[in-house]
């Protein structure tokens, strides 16, 4: 390998230490000013290095974009070392996060159609751990606003994109259109 | 009745439904309605505290299975049509259904972010490091965003008069038209004008002189209209 090269490979493994967060690959391309394949081709070379059993690093691709993390190996020996920052969710915000996953984007309304709850307190929480964000206003009566996650809820859940959301096949043809929202005091006929 | 549950471990009245359902291995698609209305109703008496918002959240789930139970005991219309024959649980079991799924779908995202939490990774060195710049708007934009502020906040709007009615001077009228009235006055009359708040706080009048024991009220059968006496004269 070249001088040049190693450089440049030392440059990307700075880049992506100082991040810490995923960066999408287009921006990796930009700052690094390369075109996407040249890039790619660097990122394949930096993981063989991280292949290699005397790394403790590793890249991982997260939340549509590549991260530099630990091994998963050393997590014992660095959990000594102190709490990772870990999120911990009620159940309550469990679920109502799974409903703005997979239906967003989604009404405080229409979460609680099917929590059969008030979602006021856990949407706030939510807001405030960055998981989920508002994403516009739904063009109904009240115009309300609208929640998706955001790219932390897919570092955080190890999800590469919403594509790789857990059961997304059986959700696809099981969830109800929004439209039909269903309450047990229905209008009564006629 | 052999069912133990802990009532505070509930994250709702669907999740309760749920588990009372999957306790008893019921088939969520005919449920008993009795025995689940029985066990809901039991369950929510040994709800720990009684948090008024979501005790009345219960308490709506709670009603709404009543409602089903009381629908199941009606005879069945004959000659009605088709929708009339629906069965009366099926919301219930789509709503069921539908939040059971979503119950699942939490589990599995539980189950990826602790998968996910062996990565160690570090808080960004420089913030904003990933972050997009905002596209470059020329001033113009601006000013014409300011602009359209501008003239939405400038639009007209409507003045409300105050008003205001104290009820000690209702009270007070009410006496008079009593003094003047001895023989009773027409509680519909009290409400013949005046704005909606006038009328509000004429009732209140009337209540609180009735407390009081300043006057009494009498009618003499079921929706026939109600006189106000003054207390010391008798009736008639």
């Amino acid at each position: 390998m070249d001088k040049e090269r190693k450089l440049k490979l030392a440059a990307l493994e700075a880049l992506l230490f100082a991040a810490g967060e995923p960066l999408s690959v287009s921006r990796l391309a930009e700052l690094m000013e390369l075109e996407r394949p040249a890039l790619w081709q660097l990122l394949e070379e930096l993981k063989e290095i991280y292949a290699l059993p005397e790394r403790g690093l590793m890249l991982r691709e997260v939340a549509e974009g590549i991260q530099l993390v630990t091994k998963p190996d050393y997590f014992p020996l660095l959990s000594r070392l102190g709490k990772n920052k870990e999120v911990r969710l009620s159940n309550a915000a469990l679920e109502t996060l799974a409903i703005v996953a997979y239906k967003q984007p989604v009404t405080r309304s229409e979460m609680e159609d099917i929590r059969g709850v008030s979602v006021d307190g856990v949407v706030n929480t939510l807001l405030d751990l960055g998981l989920i964000c508002e994403a516009g206003r739904k063009q109904a009566l009240g115009k309300p606003l609208l929640y998706a996650t955001t790219a932390k809820f897919l570092e955080i859940f190890g999800l590469k994109d919403l594509a790789s959301l857990p059961g997304l096949e059986s959700i696809r043809e099981n969830i109800r259109p929004e439209e039909e929202a269903v309450s047990l005091f229905g209008a009564e006929e006629d | 009745m052999a069912l133990s549950v802990k009532v505070e471990a509930f994250e709702g009245p669907l999740d309760l439904l749920l588990e009372l359902i999957e306790k008893n291995k019921l088939d969520i698609y005919d449920i008993p309605m009795a025995q689940v209305c029985r066990q809901y109703m039991e369950a929510l008496e040994r709800l720990p505290v009684f948090d008024m918002e979501l005790g009345s959240e219960f308490l709506l789930l709670g009603s709404a299975l009543l409602y089903i139970k009381s629908r199941l005991l009606l005879p069945k219309q004959t000659g009605g049509d088709e929708e009339d024959e629906e069965d009366p649980r099926e919301k219930l079991v789509a709503m069921l259904l539908e939040y059971r799924r979503f119950k699942e779908l939490a589990a599995q995202l539980l189950d990826r972010q602790r998968a996910a939490s062996v990565y160690y990774s570090r808080p960004a060195l420089y913030s904003g490091l990933g972050e997009k710049i905002l596209q470059p708007l020329p001033l113009s934009s601006l000013l014409q965003a300011l602009a359209d502020v501008l003239n939405e906040a400038g639009e007209v709007l409507g003045y409300i008069e105050p008003q205001s009615y104290s009820m000690e001077e209702k009270m007070a009228e009410i006496l008079q038209l009593l003094g003047k009235n001895r023989r009773g006055l027409d509680f519909a009359q009290l409400f013949q004008s005046g704005s909606r708040a006038e009328k509000v706080v004429s009732f209140l009048g009337v209540l609180e002189l009735l407390r009081q024991g300043a006057v009494r009220i009498s009618q003499s059968r079921a929706f026939g209209p109600i006189y106000i006496f003054p207390k010391e004269t008798v009736n008639g």
